[in-house]
């Protein structure tokens, strides 16, 4: 009934590995802000928010590696979707300058 | 205040990935009104803590074959169009009367899916072209492969970009327009819309979330407690998106419907529109 399905581990991996990494990051941040050490748990929180921003975008690439196979053209759709989160966050950051 | 924002994000975390809404809804209330933080930074962290919640549930999903990335994809291409374009239009247009607007067409919205029932399986599907969606996933609480047939697609993707244009105007998640969407007019069974809202959800917020990041309006300390809350909460929710019937799901989602609905009509006719 279904045709070849493509693959997600590299999407999956990416996500899952994102988001622990970045959980990590922001949970060891908040242990260093309840220690006290400000300075420190704010530059390793931040360092979280970062890898959090960049997870979903990360995901998206995967997922073009694992559709161009298969699905070349909706792989080129994924490119789609970063180069109009590209221009909205460009056209965000220029509206608040 | 942390502790209580980590709990808070762990129930919105369960909650927004089953019903593919991200779990703004539970978290910028709870930290602005409840425990106090001032709205932006609410904005902020609870941004953060949907894109933890997207990340981590659909993980889970790609792996049990519920998301349709093409669909979620090509969605995600007119929502965010809608979300540039809303921005453009943001002050010549009424909110009052598009939340009134939007309000009215959430309720029908939510008394068609309440009243409706899927579509009946296609003998045979299409293999997938740009625009051919059709598909099969594996029901989690059968394991029968179920097929589905995708129609309305342009309609929905037009939806789409009205949905972005809303969600910047409005200030609402995606995930309240895109469920329906996907269910209600293009046919999509409710677990495949709400997994795949919850794949689209995490690229949406990340644009919105830079901008309040590049601001300093991001609390480490507190983002902190609500990405950690969020990941916890989503795997759970993730797990128990499984065993849950789809009319459960509905029935889920048209609560949040009609609660958003309400504040929509609240915002229109209130006493303090």
């Amino acid at each position: 009934m279904n045709a070849a399905r493509p693959p997600v581990r590299l999407t999956t991996r990416v996500l899952t590995g994102g988001s622990l990494t970045a959980a990590a990051l922001l949970g060891l941040g908040l242990v260093l802000h309840f220690a006290g050490v400000t300075e420190t748990a704010a530059l390793v929180g931040n360092i979280g928010v970062v890898a959090l921003l960049l997870t979903p975008v990360a995901g998206l690439v995967a997922t073009w590696r694992e559709l161009r196979a298969l699905r070349p053209a909706h792989a080129w759709v994924a490119v789609a979707v970063l180069c109009v989160l590209l221009l909205a966050t460009v056209i965000a950051l220029l509206a608040r300058v | 205040m942390e502790l209580l924002a980590l709990v808070a994000a762990m129930g919105a975390g369960v909650f927004g990935a089953i019903v593919g809404i991200g779990g703004g809804i539970i978290i910028v209330p709870l930290l602005s009104v409840g425990l106090g933080v001032p709205l932006p930074n609410a904005i902020a962290v609870s941004l953060l803590g949907v894109i933890a919640v997207s990340t981590t549930a659909s993980a889970n999903y790609l792996q049990a074959g519920l998301v349709s990335r093409r669909i979620g994809l090509t969605l995600l291409v007119a929502t965010a169009l809608g979300g540039i374009i809303g921005g453009f239009v943001a002050g010549l247009v009424d909110t009052r009367f598009l939340a009134a607007l939007f309000g009215i067409v959430l309720i029908a919205v939510a008394l068609r899916m309440l009243l409706g029932s899927e579509p009946a399986e296609p003998e045979t599907i299409d293999e997938p072209t740009l625009l051919e969606f059709d598909a099969t996933y594996i029901e989690p609480r059968t394991g029968k492969e179920v097929a589905y047939r995708v129609r309305n697609f342009r309609p929905g993707a037009v939806l789409s970009v009205f949905a972005g244009i809303l969600s910047g105007l409005l200030g609402i998640g995606g995930g309240v327009v895109n469920v329906p969407t996907m269910n209600s007019l293009m046919g999509v069974p409710i677990r495949v819309a709400t997994t795949t809202s919850t794949y689209m959800l995490g690229a949406t917020a990340v644009a919105s979330a830079l901008l309040y990041f590049s601001r300093g309006e991001v609390e480490p300390a507190l983002a902190g407690a609500v990405v950690v809350g969020s990941v916890v909460g989503a795997r759970v929710g993730a797990r128990l998106q499984h065993s849950l019937p789809q009319r459960a799901l509905t029935l889920l989602f048209v609560g949040v419907a009609a609660f958003f609905a309400y504040q929509m009509l609240m915002r229109a006719f209130g006493s303090g529109a």
